[in-house]
């Protein structure tokens, strides 16, 4: 047998899926034969490299955000608000306990992000709108996240405009954290179009809004 | 509670249950849509929509395959057609605005304190990114995920001799994209094992 035939063996041998017999015609190969042996060399830093490869941490908003997704595709199917956020509370002690662990760890997020914001940019806390209006002008072709800050007085009316752009808007520019009960919520994705028309509804509903870049274009 | 009691309640339209049973992957459902799209926002983005499908789909487990390798089958596929979408058409994605110069701020939050490893999570992302779909599917899989032949050929509904030589071929390509980058023997120093 020549090179090529052990050569294409050496990815199963590596993850032991050959045979006792090619198994050993193989370990026989690699002992006498230098190039192969640095083929496999090569071939298991590379497969070590991979199987060492530090985990990435998990996203705040992936975390929050899904479970919100899950409970608000719950109610939507109820029609009904409050009913499940009660019947949540309602479950035996055990979900209780994981229900109120997972408020705690999206208020955590909540309190992460704004603190975030804050320390971004203080002066976007006493005069957010003019701040954020400007930004979304100055460019127009990066990628923005609105955050509603407060809701305001007709909190139904802008969880409606959220759901309705959401279902409206194709590219999964998606709810990234919602928490219903604080009437918080982040949409990103965003064009500056977009992003400022969104903006100028959520506004005119009385709702209180912030914007932040999330990429921007490189120079 | 057991597996088989959650998926039971999962299937019964129990919400509850399912962000118990869900709970316990999304650790593994993020590492795998970060892999496929290397940056934190889309990881999440599609993460989600990963977790919302299962929602809809769970009815449809019937105990075939592990619930975890049906779990990876869906979620693979999902990042795979979206993967697919983007490319057919220009959108206002993340991906897209970074192919065309823009470059993600959000993110990259991992709490990697040594040089070594951020540079080595980097480098593996980019070439990860670098390889056909295919080739990158394989790669998370098996060598990232650590499934065996047959998982993977569950999960990609194939032969265990295409796992085999797709495999063969994604890492070969996997290595000759690593070698052409000058910092890699520093990264992988202290891995090589010589010998038998
Ligand atoms: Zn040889």
């Amino acid at each position: 047998m020549g090179c090529d035939f052990y050569r294409k063996q050496l990815t199963a041998y590596l993850d032991q899926e050959l045979n006792a017999p090619q198994k050993e015609r193989m370990a026989q190969h690699l002992q006498s034969c230098q190039a192969c042996r640095n083929q496999y060399d090569e071939l298991q830093n590379t497969v070590n490299l991979l199987a060492n490869a530090e985990k990435p941490a998990l996203a705040p908003q992936f975390q929050a955000g899904w479970r919100s997704r899950i409970r608000q595709e719950n109610l939507q199917a109820q029609k009904g608000f409050l009913v499940t956020w009660q019947s949540f509370f309602k479950q035996p002690p055990l979900f209780s306990i994981a229900g109120s662990l997972g408020i705690i760890v999206i208020c955590f997020c909540m309190a992460f992000l704004v603190n975030r914001k804050i320390a971004d940019d203080s002066l976007k806390t006493s005069h957010p709108q003019s701040l954020s209006q400007l930004s979304i002008k100055e460019s127009p072709e990066a990628v923005y996240q609105l955050e509603i800050v407060k809701t305001g007085k007709q909190t139904q009316k802008v969880q409606q405009l959220l759901r309705e752009f959401r279902q409206t808007h194709e590219e999964g520019a998606v709810l990234a954290l919602r928490y219903e009960k604080a009437k918080l919520g982040i949409i990103s994705g965003l064009k500056g179009a977009e992003a400022q028309a969104l903006k100028e509804k959520l506004e005119a509903l009385g709702a209180q809004v912030a914007v932040k870049i999330v990429a921007k274009k490189r120079n | 509670m057991e597996e088989q009691i959650l998926i039971k309640k999962c299937q019964a339209d129990d919400a509850v249950a399912f962000e118990e049973l869900l709970g316990n992957y999304e650790t593994m459902i993020y590492n795998l849509t970060y892999r496929f799209f290397g940056n934190h926002h889309d990881a999440s983005d599609v993460g989600q929509e990963a977790l919302l499908r299962v929602y809809r789909k769970i009815k449809d487990f019937n105990g075939k395959s592990s619930f975890k390798t049906w779990l990876y089958r869906v979620v693979s596929n999902l990042c795979l057609d979206e993967i697919r979408k983007r490319k057919k058409r220009k959108d206002s994605s993340l991906e897209e605005a970074k192919e065309s110069g823009y470059e993600p701020l959000a993110g990259d939050v991992t709490p990697m304190e040594n040089v070594l490893q951020k540079e080595r999570f980097q480098l593996i992302q980019e070439i990860l990114l670098l390889l056909t779909e295919e080739h990158r599917t394989i790669l998370i899989l098996k060598d990232i995920e650590g499934l065996d032949y047959n998982e993977i050929s569950q999960v990609l509904n194939c032969n265990i001799g295409t796992v085999k030589s797709r495999l063969s071929r994604a890492r070969e390509s996997f290595r000759q994209k690593l070698a052409t980058r000058p910092k890699y023997s520093v990264l992988i120093e202290g891995r090589v094992q010589h010998g038998m």
